[in-house]
């Protein structure tokens, strides 16, 4: 075969821009650390955010980072709080 | 030069001269210029076809083909021809914005 073909070829190259996205930034491995029923010691951290979209309850703790960590030692519970929010707490083991 | 893509044809049959074809179709972007595609497939098809490359001068470049006659042409030859003409005025047909086609008398020598 004489001629390659090039689908392009009466194509004018104007129309080649190019685009300014393509960056991101590195992840943050948000997110829960510790499950419901799962047990955590005083300390452990539960869950990693930006801002608070689990409130801190019982025997826990909200760090400078917002991030939820226990102040005893126990079994993580997450629950309802409010009409929309979530909160998360620490139940000590008898 | 106008943005679209200009065929010039001199002399048909077993009198055919010459076949140019110009320019740019502008009917989308770099990649998805249909019009483009269809032309250039259908010159870069013709072109392979031709039996007696040698019979033929034969450029096919980034936006301009040329085939030219140096001696008559075969049978064959003739019925390639006719069918990339026909071809090129079928898409002309349905891209008047983007293909045009202009026939030359074969006869004046300064006729590509």
């Amino acid at each position: 075969m004489m001629f390659k073909l090039n689908l392009q070829l009466f194509a004018s190259k104007k129309g080649v821009g190019s685009t300014k996205n393509g960056r991101d930034s590195e992840s943050k491995r948000l997110g829960a650390k510790k499950a419901d029923g799962q047990y955590a010691k005083a300390g452990n951290i539960i869950y990693r955010q930006r801002g608070t979209r689990i409130y801190p309850g019982l025997n826990t703790k909200r760090g400078g980072d917002d991030t939820i960590f226990a102040t005893k030692a126990g079994i993580v519970k997450y629950e309802r709080w409010g009409k929309s929010r979530t909160r998360v707490s620490v139940i000590e083991a008898e | 030069m106008p943005n679209m893509i200009q065929v010039e044809i001199c002399g048909i049959k077993k009198n055919f001269k010459s076949l140019v074809c110009y320019g740019h179709a502008n009917s989308g972007q770099y990649g998805q210029d249909i019009v483009c595609a269809g032309v250039s497939a259908v010159i870069t098809g013709g072109f392979n076809t031709i039996s007696n490359p040698d019979g033929f001068e034969m450029i096919l470049d980034e936006g301009y083909a040329l085939l030219k006659a140096k001696e008559e042409v075969s049978n064959h030859d003739e019925v390639v021809i006719e069918t990339i003409i026909t071809s090129l005025k079928t898409i002309s047909q349905a891209y008047p914005k983007y293909v045009k086609i202009k026939f030359k008398k074969g006869n004046n020598k300064d006729d590509v």
